[in-house]
């Protein structure tokens, strides 16, 4: 039983083959491709209710969507015509439904190829050189288009000069022995010089060579400065110098972030500020102390016989007392003026130098351990969201 | 002929035998000679007569603890008076003495004491126990420590007379410490007052001044 109802046969790939057109470059491809939607007739009824309820449904891209699906089938079907009136919808100022840039360079690609198949090189140029210039990436698959047409195509690249680096994808690498790789495209031969530049402006080239097409530029995440690029947004900026015309050049940009992967890093132990440190000094009033204890023995000394002893024995009790009492105020002065030149706290000047000592060691440790960490360090590159230096 | 009323107690030295290490967790043991200057005063009514000479004495300090010393101390010596009237009088003392440190600077100290005064015509025994503190704050880094101290002697037994009725004494001084030696430079005072008897009050004084020097073991 046929599924394909009564036009498969005039609309397949091998039927197109067998009519001659376009057969020789595409029928040996196409045939593998999947078929396409049913065509039973109910499913026509449904795909006419589909768009009539489309507006409703969906938003106004997939308007689009639907539409660029409509097209190409159209095109591939061969109605060529019915073809570029509904691209040409789609890049019309007047569509009322948004139409994103990748739609638009699809739209452009289809018309130019449409032209293209229609013998028509300088529209189809027009319309491939609009499809590279909104899009450098975009490229013309054998299977699906023909030979004339990427003739066409090819020409319009090299009447087109752009440069682009294609978004990335979060990568996880080694510095040690893997890399990043940037693919940037030239649209034909060009003078191509890639750099990555820091948030502080400084750059870092990785690649300066002749290249025409597309190029995988590798980078292992190391500076110019020979550093390991520490965690921040960087942007690959590309530039190219058209070898084909004269003074054209055009340049490409790719912000990105690169994050640190490694156990995290401990702190060496701040300063010894004063209250880890024990006073390495005796106070001001030291001296004075040392004073007053030599003094205060001294004034005892005289003062005992008065305050404790009879009143009538004073007098050669005192006497004794006062040997003592001339002993305490020498001792005294000789103790103030001892405190004063020897005024170092020894025990804790060799406790606080053990302190720092201890401190000097445990940070030395913490280096040569966040230096093995730093040593595995793995970088992680993401995109970035457009915040750049 | 006057009466041997001279009852004859001083207390000589017992904080000094108190080493400035007590504080040491290891056990010492610091043996020390002293000499010192006694002068002695009694009154009983009739003025002050007055007596005084050096004595000579050894004592030996022992820190079981950290926080503990006992000392035993012994001296003797003859004490002349100052006029032809007043009899010499041989003296002798034995005295041990505990110290429990409150703080390495604060000692309260307990002493129980026995002394002989004997002259040509009578002999008179003093036993008394003694209760005070010292306090000894470093001076010189821990090179010295200044000494003062203060007490009672709640009880006091005197042969021949009736018990005091007030006793006290009092201190300052010097001890010095350079590596396992120790001197020491103190100033010390009893005052006694006994009860009136035959209508006239007696009262005795002693002061003393000591200079010590020991070695500590181990050193």
């Amino acid at each position: 039983m046929n599924t394909w109802g009564p036009q498969v046969a005039g609309r397949g790939w091998h039927a197109i083959a067998k009519i001659g057109r376009r057969a020789p470059q595409r029928a040996p491809v196409r045939c593998c491709h999947p078929p396409p939607a049913t065509r039973h007739p109910l499913c026509w009824w449904l795909f006419a209710a589909f768009l009539v309820l489309a507006p409703q449904l969906a938003g106004a891209q997939s308007n689009t969507d639907e539409t660029l699906r409509r097209a190409i089938r159209l095109y591939e079907d061969l109605q060529v015509e019915r073809a570029l009136a509904m691209f040409r919808e789609v890049i019309s100022p007047s569509t009322p439904f948004v139409v994103s840039t990748a739609q638009r360079v699809t739209a452009y690609k289809y018309l130019g190829a449409a032209h293209a198949t229609l013998g028509q090189p300088d529209s189809a140029s027009v319309y491939f050189r609009a499809a590279i210039e909104r899009d450098p990436f975009v490229d013309l698959d054998g299977h699906d288009f023909t030979a004339r047409e990427r003739e066409v195509f090819s020409d319009a690249k090299q009447r087109t000069f752009a440069v682009a680096v294609r978004p990335i994808v979060r990568t996880r690498i080694d510095p040690r022995t893997e890399h990043v790789t940037f693919q940037v495209l030239t649209t034909h031969g060009a003078l191509l010089k890639a750099a990555v530049r820091t948030a502080t402006g400084e750059a870092s080239p990785i690649f300066e060579s002749e290249n025409d097409g597309v190029r995988d530029v590798p980078w292992n995440g190391v500076l110019a400065s020979g550093r390991l690029a520490p965690p921040g947004t960087y942007e690959l900026v590309v530039r190219g110098d058209s070898r084909l015309i004269p003074s054209r050049s055009d340049s490409g940009r790719l912000f990105f972030t690169v994050e640190h992967d490694r156990p995290p890093l401990e702190d060496t132990l701040p300063e010894l500020g004063p209250t880890d440190l024990l006073p390495e000094h005796y106070p001001p009033s030291a001296a004075t102390l040392e004073l007053a204890k030599g003094l205060g023995v001294g004034v005892a000394a005289i003062a005992i016989p008065t305050l404790l002893g009879h009143g009538e024995f004073a007098g050669p009790s005192r006497g004794l007392g006062a040997t003592l009492s001339a002993t305490g105020i020498t001792v005294g002065i000789l103790g103030f003026r001892w405190r004063r030149e020897h005024n170092d706290l020894t025990p804790n000047i060799v406790e606080n130098a053990q302190r720092r000592t201890t401190r000097a060691a445990r940070n030395a440790e913490i280096r040569r351990d966040n230096e093995a960490k730093m040593a595995t360090t793995a970088l992680v590159i993401s995109p970035a969201a457009g915040v750049g230096p | 002929m006057r009466s041997p009323r001279w009852c004859r107690r001083w207390w000589l030295l017992p904080a000094l035998t108190v080493p400035a290490t007590a504080s040491r967790a290891q056990v010492t043991v610091t043996p020390s000679v002293f000499v010192s200057y006694v002068q002695h005063q009694v009154d009983i009514g009739y003025g002050d007569e007055r007596t005084g000479g050096p004595v000579l004495g050894a004592v030996v300090t022992v820190t079981p603890t950290r926080w503990t010393a006992v000392a035993i101390s012994g001296y003797g010596g003859t004490l002349s008076g100052d006029s032809a009237n007043i009899d010499t009088r041989r003296m002798a003392d034995l005295e041990l003495t505990g110290s429990v440190f409150a703080t390495p600077s604060l000692a309260l100290q307990i002493g129980l004491r026995s002394q002989t005064f004997t002259t040509p015509l009578a002999r008179q025994r003093w036993v008394s126990l003694s209760v005070g503190g010292e306090f000894g704050p470093e001076i010189f880094d821990g090179a010295a420590r200044a000494i003062l101290r203060a007490g009672l002697i709640p009880a006091a037994n005197v042969s021949g007379l009736p018990n005091p009725t007030f006793a006290v004494s009092g201190g300052a001084g010097f001890e010095f410490l350079r590596g396992p030696l120790t001197g020491g430079l103190i100033f010390s005072l009893e005052r006694y007052d006994f009860p009136t008897t035959n209508g006239a009050p007696r009262a005795e004084q002693q002061a003393v001044v000591t200079a010590q020097v020991g070695v500590r073991f181990p050193r």
